[in-house]
């Protein structure tokens, strides 16, 4: 309960004290090998502003990082999130998050974030295991924010306002050699150029809440009722698995990224072939018909609809650049995305159903029979244009982010979730004050189309090297059918205790 | 963050060797100068130890690893990572610093290996808290190479017991009106060949502002280097308190370590 978190705290901060004592001996690691081990313990509690929308429980996260250099050429890194309670409604109970479905309602849960072996020589790394990557170079302050060449590790939907951006991504088993280019003796070639190419064997989805829980999309909810060919349908609905891409050679994906610095200025160009991390959902529906027994002419149809996950594989081409100019940093990212899936509102996709035909001498028997239900697509597949500009600087002390992320959907004829044309202004507004301790910041998201806005301060206060706190409010406006406005009675106050070690 | 910071203090830390006889505060300057252009390291490694003092007496420690390279005329490369406290662990800074133009930074951020390219901070902003602005790490920088033009000098007092050391006290006059001081004291060991204390007067009151104490030195590899200084602001109460170890010169680093790619492993070969 939140009333008794501070209590809980103080009593796991004494007990975690003693682990920030940071270099290890190791049973298994060979003479010489260096370890590290720091990680956080943090709690969240949530406080909704509209009782009528799910509660999220107060959460509890411990994460702990091991890093050990096991000769001065290979290193192994491990991460590890324990986490209870959070937003999920009706958790199956105590688990590991696996790396191949969609829907996991676990609590407690463990998570496995990166297993994996470094081996760097002067011209050559390799990466090998289970690892998180964050390619591009515009801000994510927000999940809806992902850079558009960001596209390796997928992220989880569960919380995805304030949850920071690494507790955000899930790693994923890849083969990850880097080739750095010798220094080039001409000012005209670019220098620090290296090449990364990236082998994910399998592919690992997203995870999604489930659809009793607090950020759940409403446009992604099948309307308890709704009127199809003159007759009331009452509908039921679940959010279920899909079986993920076979784990096939053939489902695997490669990227690659070539990066370096020219004429002051940090480029990269991005490929990507594989399947898409962003999600996409698609719909069945099974009906039922019945007449009623007091009212013969009354028809009484229900119908049970399963929402599931699909993926698609997608390839991308992109770039970006971030040069600095007149004291900013300016970022350009863009990428060209082919065949994405692109969801439909699932309330149009429902109003539109077509109910097939049934024996009218079953139905005269008064049992309820089954009919067949034609949704239309729930998602199509569409090219894309993903791409964003973005500046950051100081203004007097002050640190000030303004950034635009644009995605054009191209030949597009059916209404989506997204406008065809979708644009976001995002900014972060940060300040410290008593030497840093105290840290003011105003996040703020605009969306033009569908018209919809986050504005989200907080205030973090550092107790010490180890503890902070920190407490902001979420409000979220908007229009109900737009990507963000869909959310806004989730408007919330939090506070977030953590301690670092 | 820091535009080398760590880099710039160690410069001043090995400010040296001016022969003891009657001169001017600029002849003193200029030889200063001189010697310790020639003496000036190719490349410096060290530790940093900085703990930030409150007014009550409370203290936040910060430890570093410093890599910095300097390429001739106040241009040098450096690459700082945050060993503590956990916060930043791991964070990793990398700036190129030249004379005519504003410095190129990049963060490497540890959690998600991100390399990003940054722009400055205020210059007078705090740097990590402590009671270095970015301008006065400039001016530190920059003092051993003003011209007479760039701050006029005068000899306040020929000889003055500083931590049993005696030194000539040196009035310098800022002309940039950028800065936030009116002017500067400077105690320069005339035997030892060192600098051992600055005093900044504000512009507004010319009172004292804030106090430079450099301590501790020892001759690495031939060149004085302080291995304590402190920064005390004399209005807020507070101090800031450098310790530098395993200081050594001229290990022949080279470009590549002041680059993304070391950024981006996190650590220097």
């Amino acid at each position: 309960m939140p009333a008794s978190l501070p209590r809980v705290a103080v009593l796991v901060f004494a007990f975690a004290a003693p682990v920030s004592a940071m270099p290890l001996r190791l049973p298994f690691a060979p003479p010489g090998a260096k370890a590290d081990l720091d990680g956080k313990l943090e709690f969240l509690d949530v406080e909704r502003t509209d009782s009528a929308n799910p509660y999220q429980n107060p959460q509890g996260k411990l994460r702990l990082h091991l890093t050990t250099d096991l000769s001065a050429h290979v290193r192994f890194v491990g991460d590890m999130t324990g986490t209870a309670g959070g937003t999920p409604r009706n958790a199956s109970g105590a688990g590991v998050y696996d790396l191949g479905h969609v829907k996991q309602e676990l609590s407690p849960s463990l998570e496995f974030g990166e297993a994996y072996l470094q081996i760097e020589t002067t011209r050559f790394d390799l990466r090998v295991g289970l690892q998180k990557f964050a390619w591009g170079t515009l801000d994510e302050p927000y999940a809806a924010e992902q850079a558009p060449n960001d596209l390796l590790s997928p992220q989880k939907f569960y919380e995805p306002l304030l949850e920071e951006e690494n507790d955000r991504k899930i790693g994923v088993p890849a083969l990850a050699p880097t080739v750095y280019l010798p220094p080039s003796q001409s000012r005209y070639l670019p220098s620090d150029v290296r090449l990364t190419f990236v082998w994910l064997p399998v592919y690992v989805p997203y995870l999604f809440p489930d659809q009793d829980e607090r950020w759940y999309p409403p446009l992604a909810r099948v309307p308890p009722e709704s009127d199809v060919m003159g007759i009331t349908v009452e509908n039921q609905s679940s959010f279920v698995n899909a079986p993920v891409p076979s784990r096939t050679l053939n489902h695997s994906t490669y990227a690659a990224r070539l990066s370096g610095l020219a004429a002051g200025a940090d480029f990269a160009l991005y490929y990507f072939d594989g399947f898409d991390p962003w999600p996409s959902l698609d719909a069945t529906a099974q009906g039922f018909v019945r007449l009623d027994p007091l009212s013969p002419q009354r028809l009484d149809a229900r119908s049970e609809v399963e929402v599931f996950p699909v993926f698609h594989h997608i390839q991308t081409v992109g770039g970006d650049v971030a040069y600095r100019v007149f004291g900013a940093t300016l970022r350009l990212e863009g990428a060209y995305v082919f065949d994405r899936g692109y969801v439909r509102n699932l309330q149009d996709v429902v109003s539109s159903e077509q109910i097939g035909a049934v024996d009218p001498a079953l139905l005269l028997s008064g049992e309820e029979q089954p009919v067949p239900i034609t949704l239309s697509d729930v998602n199509v597949r569409r090219d894309a244009v993903e791409w964003g500009a973005g500046g950051d600087g100081f203004i007097g002390g002050t640190f000030v982010l303004l950034q635009m992320n644009q995605t054009a959907v191209l030949r597009n004829q059916v209404n989506l979730l997204i406008s065809d044309m979708e644009t976001r202004f995002s900014t972060i507004v940060r300040r410290g004050f008593l030497d840093d301790r105290l840290r003011a910041e105003l996040l703020g998201l605009y969306g033009m189309q569908g018209v919809y806005g986050v504005a989200h301060p907080r205030l973090t206060y550092a107790v010490n090297d180890h503890i902070d706190v920190r407490i902001g409010f979420v409000a979220i406006a908007g229009h109900e059918e737009s990507v963000v406005g869909q959310y806004r009675r989730n408007d919330e106050g939090y506070v977030r205790v953590r301690f670092l070690f | 963050m820091a535009r080398g910071i760590l880099s710039r203090l160690t410069v001043l830390t090995m400010l040296a060797a001016v022969p003891a006889h009657a001169e001017t505060a600029r002849d003193m300057l200029d030889r200063a100068k001189a010697v310790n252009d020639a003496r000036e390291p190719k490349d410096t490694t060290q530790k940093t130890k900085m703990t930030l003092v409150d007014s009550r007496g409370g203290a936040r420690v910060r430890d570093l690893e410093m890599y910095s390279k300097s390429y001739g005329h106040r241009t040098r490369r450096a690459l700082t990572f945050f060993l503590s406290p956990p916060e930043v662990k791991g964070v990793g800074l990398l700036s190129w610093s030249y004379p005519d133009r504003d410095d190129a930074q990049w963060l490497y951020l540890p959690e998600l290996r991100r390399v990003r390219q940054i722009s400055g901070t205020s210059r007078k902003q705090s740097f990590q808290g402590s009671d270095f602005s970015y301008d006065d790490i400039e001016l530190l920088d920059d003092i051993r190479d003003w011209t007479e033009e760039e701050a006029a000098s005068k000899l306040v007092r020929e000889s003055e017991i500083v931590d049993g050391v005696r030194c000539a006290v040196i009035e310098l006059v800022p002309q940039d009106s950028t800065y936030d001081y009116a002017r500067l004291l400077l105690w320069l060991d005339r035997e030892g060949s060192t600098f051992r204390k600055i005093e900044f007067y504000d512009k507004k009151h010319d009172s004292l502002l804030k106090t430079l104490t450099l301590g501790g030195f020892q001759t690495i590899d031939g060149i004085p280097t302080a291995e304590r200084v402190e920064m005390a602001n004399a209005k807020k109460g507070t101090k800031t308190l450098l310790e530098f170890s395993e200081t050594r010169y001229n290990r022949g680093l080279t470009d590549e370590v002041f680059s993304e790619r070391t950024l981006e492993r996190g650590r220097v070969d």
